[in-house]
């Protein structure tokens, strides 16, 4: 027998569909519209001058049906390695950037390029807009996100003197970081709204 | 007479449980799983060489019972303290659940060194998060996983300062304001906890 809900459904109290918030630790989350599994972060990342993956943020995501857009935001920790630690990063679905999500991060210059102290948390989001005509994905924009997208952040370095590592502690307990010390694991957080 | 959906609701349309938030200023905020009261944070705080519990981080939780992952997230203010030597403001911030440290979470935060440890000017504001795994086989708290979570546990931040007297922090703190140092109530703010239970 069905549910008396199923014939008077209550009224939507949110406009939220699904969330997936996780730490980067390789755990699995199941939600709506599946079961997805987080990277494993066990280590930090320097950068380079060309573009390559921030470890945690990748997920290959399907949104529920109704979704008419989706929050993908990634919240990591960098730290200097150069100077004052400029460093570029972008948003990329299937392999495209999404030409906004573009940011810079950096740290003030102190005059010597081996003053690395800088280190902070950012984040890194996009809200995709599911309700286009026809599919950009330089502008984050899907007419029909039925099927496996992947989502992930990259990031290099400005040039050989200034550049940062991700998920990175420089110094811990007074010191030098050392061993596990020497990573923490980023946050990803997927929201889809209707 | 109640509506029908009162009588039989809907299936949830979402995974969140709950969400706790709220500054310490020492209120308290009631949402499905009881009522919390926030500490009070009315001074900025400075750090030592030793571990020190961050005021306004402390909050004892129950989550709902089918909870399965628990996001804590501490948001405060960072500065270079505001002395000779404070420099790039070098410190480490680390993460407790019921008294042990949640390893993956701690992270050291700092700005520039600018040549010179008189020059203290970093200023920017910061967090500690972690998601909470429940659905672990047994508890590993030192990662996060837990068989569970049925009874009051205190989740905290802890700091230390990287050294002294070079590179020293202080939190909760507005050095300047208006143009000039700041004064008064101006000289702290409270920091911000937010919890989300998720199903």
């Amino acid at each position: 027998m069905n549910s008396l809900n199923n014939f008077f459904p209550a009224a939507s109290s949110s406009n939220i569909l699904e969330i997936i918030q996780g730490s980067a630790d390789g755990r699995s989350i199941t939600v709506g519209s599946g079961t997805y599994t987080l990277e494993n972060v066990t280590t930090y990342t320097n950068s380079t001058t060309s573009y390559q993956k921030a470890p945690g943020s990748l997920i290959a995501y399907t949104p529920p049906e109704n979704a008419r857009s989706v929050l993908y935001k990634f919240d990591f920790k960098w730290h200097s390695i150069g100077s004052s630690g400029i460093s570029h990063f972008y948003v990329d679905v299937d392999g495209t950037r999404i030409t906004n999500s573009n940011k810079t991060f950096s740290e003030n210059y102190s005059g010597n390029h081996g003053h690395t102290h800088g280190g902070r948390n950012d984040s890194m989001y996009w809200v995709f807009d599911l309700t286009a005509s026809s599919d950009n994905a330089a502008n984050g924009e899907f007419a029909n996100w039925t099927s496996s997208k992947t989502i992930q952040v990259k990031f290099r370095r400005y040039d050989s003197s200034y550049g940062v590592a991700v998920n990175y502690n420089q110094y811990y307990n007074g010191g030098g970081a050392t061993g596990n010390d020497t990573y923490t694991i980023p946050s990803l957080t997927i929201i889809a709204l209707k | 007479m109640g509506n029908l959906t009162d009588l039989f609701p809907a299936p949830a349309s979402n995974s969140i449980l709950e969400t706790l938030v709220g500054i310490a200023d020492g209120r308290s905020v009631t949402v499905p799983s009881g009522t919390y009261t926030f500490g009070n944070v009315t001074a900025r705080q400075t750090l030592s060489t030793s571990y020190a519990d961050v005021t306004g981080s402390s909050i004892t939780y129950t989550p709902p019972a089918e909870a399965n992952y628990v996001s804590y997230k501490f948001s405060y203010k960072s500065d270079s303290h505001d002395i000779n030597y404070g420099s790039s403001g070098i410190h480490h911030i680390a993460l407790y659940l019921d008294g042990t440290r949640v390893a993956r979470a701690q992270k050291n935060v700092s700005g520039n060194y600018s040549g010179s440890h008189s020059n203290n000017h970093a200023s920017f504001t910061q967090y500690i998060e972690f998601v909470f795994d429940l659905t672990a086989y047994s508890d590993d708290i030192s990662n996060g996983k837990l068989a569970g979570w049925t009874t009051p546990k205190e989740i905290k931040v802890m700091a230390r300062d990287y050294s002294s007297p070079y590179y020293r922090a202080t939190i909760h703190t507005n050095i300047w304001r208006g143009g000039t140092g700041a004064s008064g109530e101006f000289q702290y703010l409270q920091p911000m906890i937010k919890i989300t239970a998720f199903k």
